[in-house]
């Protein structure tokens, strides 16, 4: 206790100091600074990680064709204009990474756990700012090792974002597993540096430091999906940072973990005995299945805020939105066998994993229809953060479904290593939560910023985004039910692809306007940081914390006090109300004086413990733990 | 800037710093049941194909965790001295346990002697000493959390010098006699699990 009062005093001091360039902008301990850093590298990271996408796209639409530009653009990789197999690899392999990690782990959570965390909890910044910072500089190390490996002589990792050893783990295994490999391991140990400090500081401030009257339910569902994401995080990342020291050992060091018996070039087996290449998908996939919902519950919390602030309506099962994330972050991490039906794993153990793998759409059942129903009869404002959520249920329903195709192991050995994977997962991880993200950055800007975006370029990045994304990632679905592979160069060569040519150039062309469009994005979001129109207090009439902060960004978030909470987060259209908001931290002048300075961590009284008795005694127990009561 | 001098924040309830603490344990158990589940699920396996051997760990590991038993009580007692406001007690405490904890790290560093004698060598030489890997892989590892224990316990014991460690002022006092446990402990269930693994 005494050792919090006086961290919180010496915190204070540091108000006083004057911030200089460096300090304000580089070395920034603020979240909200932080915050814009993820979110700006993110998008730089997105960028390099779109443009990789469409140069890959152009080599499956056109085989033959020779793009001289790619030549300028890539010089050896791309001789007379034709991409060079490996590179085209590592493009794949280099796509995965930076869109996974960069742009949807630490791109996302990054900007939106930091920036709202403290604002939306009452907070006047994180546990620890000089973790958090240290935090985002490890994240930007990690970003420019990644992006280094593109340059050297034997090209980047090229083995599939999963890095599945033996492939991985020799270098002579092919160009790619040489010093680009290296690098992806190096970059890939200072992203997990990166994301357990982020994560460490996310629960703790979310358990600790909320304002007065911040009871846990009372909190935002975006706070929830944050510390939801935070604990699948720290539980994770460690088990991949275990897989990655292993996989090190065996690439310089010489042991076998991973290695057994290999004949590489026709030449005898490796010294490397005794090593099993399954326990590294193993320990990959115990953080590759929650690293999904570490990138979609972000999404998720950011559409529930949104939904519910512009269909002016409460949203719709708070308590069931809560416990929905609960039990898809429980879950996610005992079905990860089902990235390895096809492993030669016990036909028993597989049913086990898909069963489970099964029952995950009950919680993202709920959540889906408790978007649904709170659009349903809601005074519906369609401004472009509304447009992207709603797209971002869109995208949850159409690739959550054929999840289930994929979770049931008898489809899953046909469906395997198909494009059908591709479209499920780059429609239900990859685009719902870019438009999350999306929704996120239309909704916070104001925030961020102090300036509002233009809401017509918004409308049009929306439309064309939203129908090229559905014309790139759908067709996918028929050319996997037919058994075209992924992470293949070149189908020309085989007699039976060739009908999918045409689909392929229209994917092509839909990925180039798609990416077209988020030129306007990015004209839209740097423009408007400078120039954009000046932003209002409260400019969604949000109930939320964060909008009871000045415009103008102060450190230490409040001026005075920090605002006290007194109901929920989503109370809306209330019809004893004039407004149809009701912010948290507005008191209720007409209700009695009782209501609005009840403690709500006060000790539970007798006379609901006698309710509960009488009522289902588990149910209430474990509403109570979690502070849903 | 905020007028920071008339403004009261609440006290939160826990420590951040502490709590902070508490989050990383949790993340470093994490590591050490990833790379302790992949020896026990890659075992069987390796069997199966003659590729694995059960040895007896030095007996310098037994010592080891001896010293890091004995560091563990010293630890506990600098921690109470110092709640006790018994300043001079707390820093001879605080340097016995650096000691005892760099008794641990030459203790480990005879164990891996010992372990290459025996040519159970980190790079396996004969594919049935995978095992070897695993134990010097998990050891490292520790020994690696051993050495920020012992900075940790450096800075306090200097903090205790300067008289900066006393019942008001148990920040730090706190975080390291909370994170020298956290390392004995996991030291005992490798020990263990090693023991009755093997």
């Amino acid at each position: 206790m005494s050792t919090a009062a006086i961290h919180a005093d010496t915190h204070h001091d540091h108000h006083e100091h004057k911030e200089s360039f460096i300090s304000k902008y580089v070395f920034s301990m603020d979240h909200k600074m932080i915050s814009k850093q993820f979110l700006i590298t993110g998008i730089v990271m997105g960028m390099v990680g779109l443009i990789m996408s469409l140069i890959f796209r152009l080599q499956l639409a056109w085989p033959d064709e020779q793009f001289g530009f790619l030549e300028t653009l890539l010089g050896k990789w791309a001789v007379d204009g034709k991409l060079d197999p490996n590179f085209y690899m590592g493009l794949v392999t280099i796509h995965g990474t930076i869109m996974v990690f960069y742009v949807l782990t630490a791109g996302l959570s990054g900007t939106f756990s930091n920036l709202l965390i403290p604002l939306q909890l009452g907070a006047r910044d994180m546990a620890s700012p000089f973790m958090n910072m240290l935090s985002y500089w490890f994240f930007f190390l990690s970003s420019v090792t990644l992006l280094s490996s593109v340059f050297v002589e034997t090209g980047p990792a090229s083995g599939g974002w999963t890095v599945y050893p033996p492939l991985s783990a020799l270098e002579k295994a092919m160009p790619g597993s040489g010093l680009g490999m290296t690098l992806w391991l190096a970059a890939i140990a200072l992203f997990i540096v990166s994301s357990l400090l982020a994560g460490i500081n996310y629960i703790s401030t979310v358990l600790n430091m909320r304002t007065k009257g911040m009871s846990m339910n009372r909190m935002p569902l975006t706070i929830w999906a944050f510390f939801f994401t935070a604990i699948l995080g720290l539980l994770s990342f460690p088990v991949l940072l275990g897989a990655a020291i292993f996989l090190i050992f065996d690439r310089s060091f010489g042991t076998s973990f991973y290695l057994s018996d290999i004949y590489l070039e026709g030449v005898g087996a490796l010294e490397n005995i005794g090593g099993s290449p399954v326990l590294y998908q193993h320990l990959f996939w115990f953080l590759g299945h929650p690293e999904v919902y570490i990138i979609l519950m972000p999404a998720l919390g950011i559409t529930s805020e949104v939904i519910s602030t512009n269909a002016r309506k409460p949203i719709f099962g708070y308590t069931a939105m809560v416990i929905s994330l609960m039990g898809i972050s429980f879950l996610s991490f005992i079905v990860w066998g089902h990235h390895m039906f096809i492993t030669g794993m016990n036909p028993f153990l597989g049913s086990v994993f898909m069963i489970l793998t099964l029952i995950i759409a009950v919680p993202s059942a709920v959540k889906a229809f408790n978007y649904l129903t709170t659009l349903w009869k809601g005074n519906l404002r369609f401004n472009p953060a509304m447009l992207f959520s709603i797209g971002l249920v869109s995208f949850f329903i159409s690739g959550g479904l054929t999840g289930i195709y994929l979770g049931n192991a008898a489809l899953d050995i046909q469906l395997h290593d198909s494009y059908f994977v591709v479209a499920h997962f780059h429609l239900v991880m990859g685009s719902a939560a870019i438009f999350g993200m999306f929704a996120g950055i239309y909704h916070w800007y104001p925030k961020m910023f102090g300036r509002m975006m233009n809401k017509t370029l918004g409308y049009f990045h929306f439309w064309i985004t939203f129908i090229t994304a559905y014309l790139v990632f759908f067709p996918m679905h028929f050319m996997g039910l037919a058994g075209v592979p992924r992470r293949y160069y070149q189908f020309t060569l085989v007699e039976d692809f060739n009908v999918w040519m045409d689909v392929n150039k229209l994917i092509t062309v839909a990925a180039i306007v798609g990416g077209g469009a988020q030129l306007l994005f990015l004209y839209n979001f740097f423009y408007n940081i400078f120039k954009g129109k000046k932003a209002k207090q409260n400019p969604w009439q949000s109930n939320t914390l964060e909008w009871s902060t000045p415009v103008e960004r102060i450190h230490g978030n409040w001026p005075g006090e920090i605002p006290t909470v007194y109901r929920g987060p989503y109370e809306y259209s209330r019809p004893d109300r004039e407004e149809d908001f009701f912010p948290q931290y507005e008191p209720d002048e007409s209700a009695p004086e009782v209501l609005h300075t009840k403690e709500t961590k006060s000790a539970p009284d007798t006379k609901k413990v006698e309710e509960v008795e009488e009522g289902s005694v588990f149910f209430a127990a474990i509403k109570r733990v979690f502070g849903l009561s | 800037m905020v007028k920071s001098k008339k403004i009261k924040d609440p006290s939160y309830p826990v420590a951040p710093a502490k709590l902070n603490l508490w989050l990383f344990m949790l993340a470093s158990s994490m590591l050490f049941a990833a790379t302790v589940s992949a020896f026990v699920v890659h075992r069987p396996d390796a069997e199966s194909r003659q590729a694995w051997t059960a040895f007896d760990l030095p007996i310098f590991f037994l010592y080891s965790t001896i010293i890091v038993i004995a560091s563990s009580v010293t630890a506990y007692y600098a921690y109470k001295m110092a709640k006790n406001d018994e300043l001079a007690h707390n820093k001879n405490l605080l340097l016995g346990t650096t000691i005892l904890g760099i008794g641990f790290c030459i203790s480990q560093f005879l164990g891996w002697q010992q372990m290459v004698r025996l040519d159970l060598t980190f790079v396996n030489a004969r594919p049935e000493d995978i095992s070897a890997s695993y134990v010097w892989v998990i050891t490292m590892l520790h020994f690696l959390h051993i050495l920020g224990g012992i900075i940790l316990l450096i800075a306090t014991w200097v903090q205790s010098i300067r008289l900066n460690v006393h019942k008001k002022n148990m920040g730090l006092m706190t975080l390291t006699h909370t994170y020298w446990h956290f390392v004995g402990v996991l030291w005992i269930f490798l020990y263990l699990f090693f023991y009755f693994a093997q």
